[in-house]
């Protein structure tokens, strides 16, 4: 429990809290999860949750938790430290799932001087493309060895994280690591989630590309990878009441969601595409 | 004047190295050096290699010290390494001389037995220290290797660094004779093998497994350092190096392909199967063997198939690194049972009375494996202890493990209570086999685990697998109080019976050495060395070290009189908590919780301590190693 930074409330709270729950808007966030919340409250989930809060006319509490993100249901809603996680995958079954707010999808990135060219992933199978980052656990995994690049690529990958011995450990490459080694050349392509690398791309002083992928994977198994993601919020199963408050908030909020989602640099895609 | 090759081949180029190869192979004989280490053995005075001889029996004929006074052992001399950190194997004695090696940095030192208050010599390698942070289980050395030089060359001693690189020292000086990267700490692979001679190449295996290395067995010349093979656990069969007639007589262990064919797509080119166990030789087939460790990645669910050929007992041609067998004791492993343990030649008559060379093999899955060597005939694959859950039986005639599915690690399963856990009933540990008494000493983890396996998803598509492990001690000792975490046996391999077994407080992680003396030696996880009567493990005597013990004890004799050596250190697996000062019970793969209680027991340290009858040695002479007196003017 030593990890958990509990109460970094950002609004001051009214003595009427242990009172009216209802009224505080319960957000775990991690603070090794930029660009979508850090610790200083600076990413764009941290924004977005405000947005929420301010459109549902609640006091925003950011519950911090010291651990990486994918932690967030298990050792935060479950423990009951919160209620909601900003961004999910809409139909996480673990929790009870918002009207999606935006949808993007898993993006190449290079540099504008290579010339690459492609928006399906087979497309990773060109010549002088070779060295790839990318952040392990995703669905970019999938697509290197589909086009038979992991294991010559496993090395170069596993540098990105100092060859931390990745057993039974979480381990994962920050988001803006995929992107400054594209920039510097050491990468030849990134694969990533594009709503990840969008500030990191916008503010690269080399100019670099960032083209959406536009198909989904089809396994040998017949299990279909898909590459875009509808993203919603997640809600606690046992706070059934705040699902319509929070959609009816992001509905009311549509356009400051928007305007943060543009200013972060996140090529969307349409609700239905 | 012996011809120096060092000066020309320390720094060789491609080209030297190429010429140098021609030479040895066209031009001259070469020298059998395993035939002088074969002599060298055979003297009780030497102890030239881990398992002191090629038969990795770690087993002295020397009985000046034994039951009746093993009472009045005291120590004779000591030496501190300088460094923490677990020191795993034993130090060589050969020609009057003491080889020491240590954990990262891998400094060597010699001393003189007869004055070992002064260093002969050091070497101390600049390494890479990224290195530390690519290790995963302690920062260990498991020894070294003696080359007892030939009519062109000065005997040389030979190390693993864990940076990846072997070096060659000459004996006499400890300069640098040349130096050999045999795994780039640059892709993960790190290297903690005592390096093996044989004849006139040095056998180096490899570690690193998690990290998506390939494991593989590499002979090197032991002048030049140039590769003669390098053989690989997983993929071709050209590249596993595997003989026309691999595995004939047992054809059920499989034959060939079966290192693509038992892997999804192209898995086995990160497939793990990495040695860094011990090595065991028999001149006569001149065969080597050896076990090659666990599958990567780690989850099981990654990797469909049996993943051959990790978690095999091998049987290699040293000539060419051939395969005559391999055995896979573990197909598809789901709980980290590498199989890298020592291997132990002997020769005994099975139960139908036939003569046989048999090698035995206490392996982490917590079966102790009996094969004939020349063959790979599984001869018998008997629990090392009756707790052992994981496996109910494995079959003689198909050589197949029968699990038992509640003890399994699937995804949708909690498994409570799998015996062994991941750090196996036996783990690095260099046993012994009485040649008298026909028994096996094995020194033994008595540790099970919990093993929680979980999938957390996150945002676009992307998911963790991993699992929570607890471990603790086995049924048979005190789980309220976190003891009873070891055991130490005799072993019968042919009736499969255990002659004598006694429980201990920790693991006895380092191993056992027997002698003739009817005395059975070993240290332990809280700093003792013990001795037990190898007839009915009575103790007979014991000693508190500095630090814990993961290394095996050694003997040798100098003028005239026995002495016991054992390094002192604790670490390794199961010092990692205390080693790295981590705090949750599940790091480690759940060691630190296991291990919670040793630092009540012991803290770091690093050295040597011999011990002889009443303490003599050569400071019994107090004048030994003092300044001349009267030389003042």
């Amino acid at each position: 429990m030593s990890c958990l930074l509990i109460g970094a409330t950002l609004t001051i709270l009214a003595p009427a809290y242990a009172q009216e729950a209802e009224q505080t808007l319960r957000v775990c966030t991690s603070t090794k999860d930029a660009p979508y919340s850090t610790a200083d409250g600076s990413g764009f989930e941290n924004k977005i949750a405000q947005v929420i809060a301010d459109e549902a006319g609640m006091t925003l509490d950011l519950v911090k938790i010291d651990k990486d993100a994918i932690f967030l249901e298990r050792d935060g809603i479950a423990k009951d430290l919160c209620d909601v996680l900003i961004g999910v995958d809409e139909g996480d079954e673990r929790l009870l799932t918002s009207d999606p707010y935006y949808r993007s999808g898993y993006a190449f990135v290079t540099r504008e001087d290579r010339n690459f060219n492609g928006d399906k992933w087979q497309d990773l199978d060109q010549e002088g493309f070779t060295t790839i980052a990318y952040r392990y656990h995703s669905p970019a995994e999938t697509i290197l060895k589909y086009t038979g690049r992991y294991e010559y690529n496993l090395n170069y990958q596993a540098s990105l994280v100092d060859f931390e011995d990745r057993r039974n450990k979480y381990t994962q490459v920050p988001a803006d690591r995929v992107v400054s080694e594209v920039a510097s050349g050491d990468a030849d392509i990134g694969i990533i989630f594009a709503p990840d690398a969008g500030r990191y791309v916008r503010d690269s002083r080399t100019p670099l590309k960032m083209t959406l992928i536009t198909n989904e994977i089809e396994r040998s198994d017949g299990v279909t990878i898909p590459l875009q993601y509808n993203q919603s919020v997640g809600v606690s199963k046992t706070k059934p009441d705040l699902l319509p408050r929070i959609n009816q908030a992001l509905s009311d909020g549509k356009d400051r969601i928007k305007a943060i989602l543009d200013e972060e640099g996140i090529p969307t895609l349409p609700m239905d595409s | 004047m012996r011809n120096r090759l060092r000066k020309t081949l320390s720094h060789a180029s491609p080209l030297a190295l190429a010429s140098a190869l021609a030479i040895s192979a066209a031009g001259m004989q070469p020298a059998l050096a395993n035939d002088k280490l074969v002599e060298l053995a055979k003297d009780p005075a030497n102890w030239i290699m881990t398992g002191r001889d090629y038969n990795a029996r770690n087993y002295s004929e020397m009985d000046e010290i034994n039951k009746e006074n093993v009472k009045n052992l005291h120590p004779a001399w000591s030496f501190s390494t300088g460094l923490l950190h677990g020191h795993e194997g034993t130090p060589l004695v050969v020609d009057g001389k003491m080889y020491i090696h240590t954990p990262f940095p891998n400094t060597t030192f010699a001393v003189a037995l007869d004055d070992p208050g002064e260093i002969l010599w050091q070497n101390k390698p600049q390494q890479n220290p990224t290195a530390r942070t690519v290790a995963c289980c302690d920062i260990v050395n498991r020894g070294l290797a003696y080359w007892p030089g030939d009519d062109e060359m000065d005997p040389l001693i030979f190390r693993t660094q864990l940076d990846g690189n072997v070096v060659a020292m000459d004996a006499a000086t400890g300069e640098t004779v040349w130096m050999m990267e045999n795994a780039d700490i640059k892709v993960g692979a790190t290297l903690t093998i005592a390096p093996y001679v044989i004849k006139d190449k040095v056998l180096i295996g490899s570690s690193g497994a998690e990290l998506g290395v390939r494991g593989y067995v590499t002979a090197y010349d032991v002048k030049t350092g140039a590769q003669v093979w390098r053989a690989f656990a997983t993929g071709p069969d050209e590249e596993i190096l595997l003989a026309e007639d691999f595995n004939e007589p047992n054809p059920h262990y499989g034959q060939f392909n079966l290192g693509t064919e038992t892997w999804e797509g192209d898995a086995w080119k990160i497939g793990g199967g990495t040695n860094w166990g011990w090595y065991a030789y028999d001149p006569e087939e001149d065969l080597f063997y050896y076990g090659s460790g666990n599958p990567a990645p780690w989850n099981e669910t990654m990797r469909p198939g049996d993943n051959k050929w990790t978690m095999a007992i091998w049987g290699r041609e040293s000539e060419t690194g051939e395969a005559k067998f391999a055995y896979q004791k573990t197909p598809h492993d789901e709980w980290d049972y590498a199989g890298v343990n020592v291997m132990m030649l002997s020769e005994q008559e099975d139960k139908d009375g036939n003569k046989r060379k048999l090698l035995t093999h206490p392996d982490r899955n917590g079966i102790v494996y009996t094969l004939d060597r020349t063959n790979g005939d599984l001869i018998s694959a008997n629990k090392m202890d009756d707790t052992v859950n994981w496996v109910k039986e494995v079959q003689l005639d198909t050589g197949l493990p029968v699990r038992d599915p509640e003890f399994g690690t699937r995804m949708d399963h909690k498994a409570r209570d799998i015996c062994p856990s991941a750090m196996g009933y036996h783990n690095q540990g260099h046993d012994s086999y009485d040649p008298e008494r026909e028994l096996f000493m094995l020194g033994i983890n008595h540790i099970c685990m919990d093993w929680e396996p979980f999938m957390l998803p996150y945002r676009a598509g992307q998911y963790f697998v991993g699992a929570t492990l607890n471990m603790y001690p086995g049924p048979k000792g005190d789980r309220q109080n976190g003891l009873g975490l070891g055991q130490i046996k005799a072993y019968n391999a042919i009736t499969g019976e255990m002659a004598w077994e006694k429980m201990e407080r920790f693991s006895v992680w380092g191993g056992t050495m027997a002698t003739a003396g009817g005395l059975t030696f070993y240290g332990t996880l809280d700093g003792f060395i013990k001795a037990r009567d190898s007839d009915n493990g009575d103790l007979l005597w014991k000693f508190k070290l500095p630090s814990g013990v993961v290394g095996h004890p050694m003997t040798y004799k100098h003028d005239g009189r026995q002495y016991v050596a054992i390094y002192y250190g604790v670490g390794g697996w199961p010092g990692v908590g205390m080693v790295f000062d981590l705090q949750d019970p599940t790091a480690g793969l759940g060691a630190v919780g296991a291990f919670r209680r040793l630092q009540d027991f012991t803290q770091m340290g690093g050295g040597v301590m011999v011990f002889s009858l009443d303490g003599e040695g050569p400071y019994s002479d107090p004048s030994v190693g003092e300044y001349p007196e009267g030389d003042d003017t």
